[in-house]
């Protein structure tokens, strides 16, 4: 996902890896986290909006995978990507959220104005209400697709269905975040 | 209880959507209240919309859909939401969140994985030779017992 070496140099390094935590090696886990963690956090951030929210599901998803590593079969980063996208999906069908988040966001502002800072700010919180009212399945298009900037190809191999059936959902995200933002912002 | 971690397309429930309280709608469209379901239907190939999705997916310039009915004001609004995905794009996993994973792994569950026949051992000179004569001893007893 974020390598210089190709995918199967990748899963080659990986299985390295899977072998010496299955021979004992508790601590090369750490190497598969640190690979993985920052594609999988951004996933997880886009999705729930919710700093928070995303470093639990991430933490949750690392466990899960180390109690179940010997059963990886095929691409381990494929593999953990599912357990964070289906945590995600679970965390937005079953919450009932009384805020929006972005707000303990403790990174570094990037903007020149504070009047510029503003206008992000209530455009970040627009976009997380206009996501949120989505379906789980349009936000976590819409989030690879642009959040993430991953190919349809990419997306369709990840979540296992068909590039035509992500452009769909991409275009009805996109229809819908328009509907609900271009009253305001256009 | 059966956990298929492999499980892909099984978490698209359309009757679970979301329904946005009115009060967070803050000035955005009135769709905003209503459900949004994930309805994998054929889309409606209007041009002006059509060209918006083709120069989001990259295949057109920008000028196609500046040209489109409407089009200035959906280059924009969309351009306002590219920037603020490449913010997103840019964030990294907070450091302690390694440690912390790292803290909560379980010690001791790969350790004995594997059945003693598979694992390696190792010898110096002196095991070796020491393992020798007794292979060779005990071949001398079985090999008596046999003759007698």
């Amino acid at each position: 996902m974020t390598s210089e070496t190709s995918p199967v140099d990748q899963a080659d390094l990986d299985q390295e890896v899977i072998q010496r935590v299955l021979n004992g090696s508790r601590d090369a886990f750490e190497l598969l986290i640190v690979r993985y963690s920052d594609p999988l956090y951004r996933h997880a951030l886009g999705m729930t909006g919710s700093p928070d929210v995303a470093e639990d599901i991430l933490q949750q998803s690392f466990i899960k995978a180390y109690a179940h590593l010997g059963e990886v079969r095929g691409r381990f980063d494929a593999w953990v990507f599912r357990i964070v996208a289906n945590a995600c999906k679970d965390w937005l069908k079953n919450i009932r959220r009384s805020h929006i988040s972005y707000e303990e966001d403790d990174q570094p502002s990037s903007y020149s104005t504070p009047e510029e800072e503003l206008d992000r700010n209530e455009l970040r919180s627009d976009l997380e209400v206009a996501l949120a009212a989505l379906a789980p399945a349009l936000r976590e298009a819409f989030v690879m697709k642009h959040v993430e900037g991953r190919s349809y190809e990419e997306m369709a191999e990840l979540l296992r269905t068909t590039v035509g059936a992500l452009k769909m959902r991409v275009h009805r995200a996109r229809e819908a975040l328009q509907h609900l933002l271009e009253g305001k912002y256009a | 209880m059966y956990d298929d971690l492999n499980t892909p397309e099984d978490h698209s429930d359309p009757a679970l959507d979301f329904e946005l309280p009115r009060s967070r709608t803050n000035g955005m469209g009135e769709g905003a209240a209503r459900h949004l379901p994930d309805r994998e239907v054929p889309l409606p190939n209007t041009g002006a919309v059509s060209v918006l999705h083709q120069w989001l997916d990259g295949e057109v310039g920008v000028a196609v859909v500046r040209a489109s009915q409407g089009g200035n004001d959906a280059v924009d609004l969309w351009t306002k939401i590219h920037d603020e995905a490449e913010t997103l794009r840019s964030r990294t996993t907070p450091l302690y969140v390694h440690k912390r994973i790292m803290d909560s792994l379980p010690d001791d569950k790969y350790r004995g994985h594997h059945p003693w026949y598979k694992r390696s051992i190792s010898m110096n000179p002196a095991m070796l030779i020491v393992g020798a004569v007794a292979l060779i001893a005990i071949g001398v007893f079985v090999a008596r017992m046999v003759l007698r």
